[in-house]
C-alpha cells in the first residue's frame, strides 16, 4: 500500500461512517475490516489492496444490516444528531442538505461520488472496488454529478 | 460550479478523527515491510566476518589453485579443495545458530517477523551466498583441473551437504548450549578425512573416490532435507506456542 495506514484508517473509517451514519459502529467495522484484510493478506494481489479493503468494510457494513442492527442505530443516528436542525448555521445546513440529496442517487452513483470526492481514490481503484471499466466509472460518475445538480438545483441549494 | 460540488461534497462528509484509532494501530501487529524487503533487510544482521570468512575460503582455493601444482596422487588437488568446503558449512550453520548461541530464540520468536521467518529469510541469503561461491570456485576449478565441471561440483558439494546434515541434526537434538562446538567439530572432521581419503583410496579403482563421494553426496542432501524440514516444523510450532 502506498499511503500510510494511518491515512487509509481514516478513509475506511469514514466510508463505514457513510454506510452506517454512526461513529462506534463505524469505527467498530473499521477495525475489523483491518483484522481481517491482515488475516488474509498474503492472497491479495499487489495494486489491489485498496479495493480489496473496502469490499470487506462494504461486506461488513452489509452483513450488519443483516443482522438486523442497522435500523436501530440509524434511529440513533437521528436523535443524536439533531444538532444539526437545531444549530442552523448556514454552513451545517448546505452539509446536511448535501447528505440528503446524495441519498437521493443510486447506491453505485452514491459510492462513486464518495470514493471519487470525498476518500480521494483513483478511477482505477475505484473500477476495481465496484469491478466495473474504468469507463464506466467515469460514466457513473458523470450521470451521478449530473443528477445531485439536478436535484439540489430543486432544493435551492445554490441561491 | 462543478469544482465547487466536488469541494462541497468532500466537506459534508468530513468528521472528527475517530477516536480509537490511535490506540489501535499502535497494538496492531501488522507486517510493516513485505517480504522482499524484510530478506533484503536481513543481509544487514549477517556478520561482515561471516561474509569476510567465506570470501577467504574463496581466495585461499584460487591461490592454492594457482600456485599448488599437481600431486601423483589422482584427483588429490581436488581432494584439497573438497576438503575446505566444511569450512564454508560451518560458516553457514554458525550464521543460522546465532540466535540459540546468544540466547536470544525466545526474544526473536516472540517479534513479528517471528525466529522461524528470520531463519528461512537468513537460510536464503547464506544459500544464495554460498551458491555463488560454489559456483565461482567450481568454475575457476574446471580452468585449473582436469576432472571435469560434473566432478567438481560432486566434489565441491558432498562434504558441504554433509556437514550442514550433521549440524542441523545436533542443532535439533541439542541438550543444551554448545551445538556450535559440535558443529566445529563435524566440520573438522570430515574436513580431515576429505584430506586423508585420498591416500587410503589409492590402493583401490581409481574411480572409487567418486563413488564415495557420490554415497556422500546422497547421504548429506537427504540429511540436510530432512533436518531442515524437522527444523522449521519445530520453530512453526514454537511461533504458535508464543502466539
Amino acid at each position: 500500500m502506498s499511503e500510510g495506514l494511518d491515512v487509509i484508517y481514516d478513509k475506511i473509517y469514514k466510508y463505514c461512517y457513510y454506510k452506517m451514519e454512526n461513529k462506534q459502529i463505524a469505527e467498530d467495522i473499521t477495525q475489523e475490516t483491518f483484522l481481517k484484510y491482515f488475516a488474509q493478506n498474503i492472497k491479495i494481489e499487489n495494486g489491489r489492496q485498496m479495493a480489496y479493503l473496502y469490499t470487506i468494510a462494504k461486506n461488513l457494513c452489509t452483513d450488519y444490516y443483516r443482522k438486523g442492527k442497522g435500523e436501530e442505530r440509524r434511529a440513533e443516528w437521528s436523535e443524536n444528531e439533531e444538532y444539526l436542525t437545531e444549530d442552523f448555521s448556514k454552513n451545517l445546513e448546505r452539509k446536511y442538505v448535501l447528505r440528503q440529496a446524495m441519498k437521493n442517487l443510486e447506491e453505485g452513483q452514491q459510492e462513486v461520488l464518495f470514493l471519487r470526492y470525498v476518500n480521494e481514490i483513483s478511477i482505477k481503484e475505484i473500477a476495481a472496488f465496484m469491478g466495473i471499466s474504468r469507463f464506466a466509472v467515469y460514466r457513473l460518475e458523470k450521470a451521478a454529478l449530473s443528477l445531485l445538480q439536478q436535484i439540489l438545483r430543486k432544493e435551492d441549494f445554490y441561491d | 460550479m462543478t469544482d465547487k460540488l466536488k469541494k462541497e461534497i468532500k466537506e459534508a462528509f468530513e468528521i472528527d478523527s475517530p477516536v480509537g484509532k490511535k490506540q489501535f494501530l499502535k497494538d496492531f501487529r501488522y507486517p510493516k515491510l513485505n517480504k522482499t524487503d524484510f530478506i533484503l533487510e536481513q543481509i544487514f544482521y549477517i556478520r561482515k566476518k561471516t561474509w569476510l570468512f567465506s570470501v577467504l575460503i574463496m581466495g585461499f582455493i584460487f591461490w592454492f589453485l594457482h600456485f599448488y601444482e599437481n600431486s601423483s596422487t589422482p584427483n588429490m588437488n581436488l581432494w584439497i579443495i573438497s576438503s575446505l568446503m566444511p569450512f564454508l558449512a560451518l560458516i553457514f550453520t554458525v550464521e543460522l545458530s546465532r540466535s540459540s548461541m546468544f540466547k536470544m530464540e525466545e526474544m526473536e520468536a516472540g517479534c513479528l517477523f517471528g525466529l522461524s521467518q528470520i531463519f528461512l529469510a537468513r537460510m536464503l541469503i547464506m544459500g544464495i551466498w554460498n551458491g555463488i561461491l560454489l559456483f565461482i570456485i567450481a568454475l575457476t576449478a574446471n580452468l585449473y583441473l582436469p576432472e571435469g565441471m560434473i566432478k567438481i561440483f560432486l566434489y565441491l558439494l558432498a562434504p558441504y551437504l554433509l556437514v550442514n546434515g550433521l549440524s542441523f541434526y545436533f542443532i535439533n537434538n541439542k541438550r543444551e548450549r554448545g551445538e556450535i562446538y559440535s558443529c566445529a567439530a563435524i566440520a573438522v572432521m570430515v574436513s580431515i578425512c576429505g584430506m586423508i581419503m585420498p591416500r587410503f583410496l589409492k590402493r583401490y579403482s581409481e574411480n572409487i573416490g567418486t563413488w564415495v563421494m557420490s554415497v556422500v553426496w546422497i547421504t548429506g542432501l537427504f540429511m540436510v532435507l530432512t533436518q531442515l524440514r524437522k527444523m522449521h516444523k519445530k520453530l512453526e510450532e514454537d511461533r504458535w506456542n508464543f502466539a
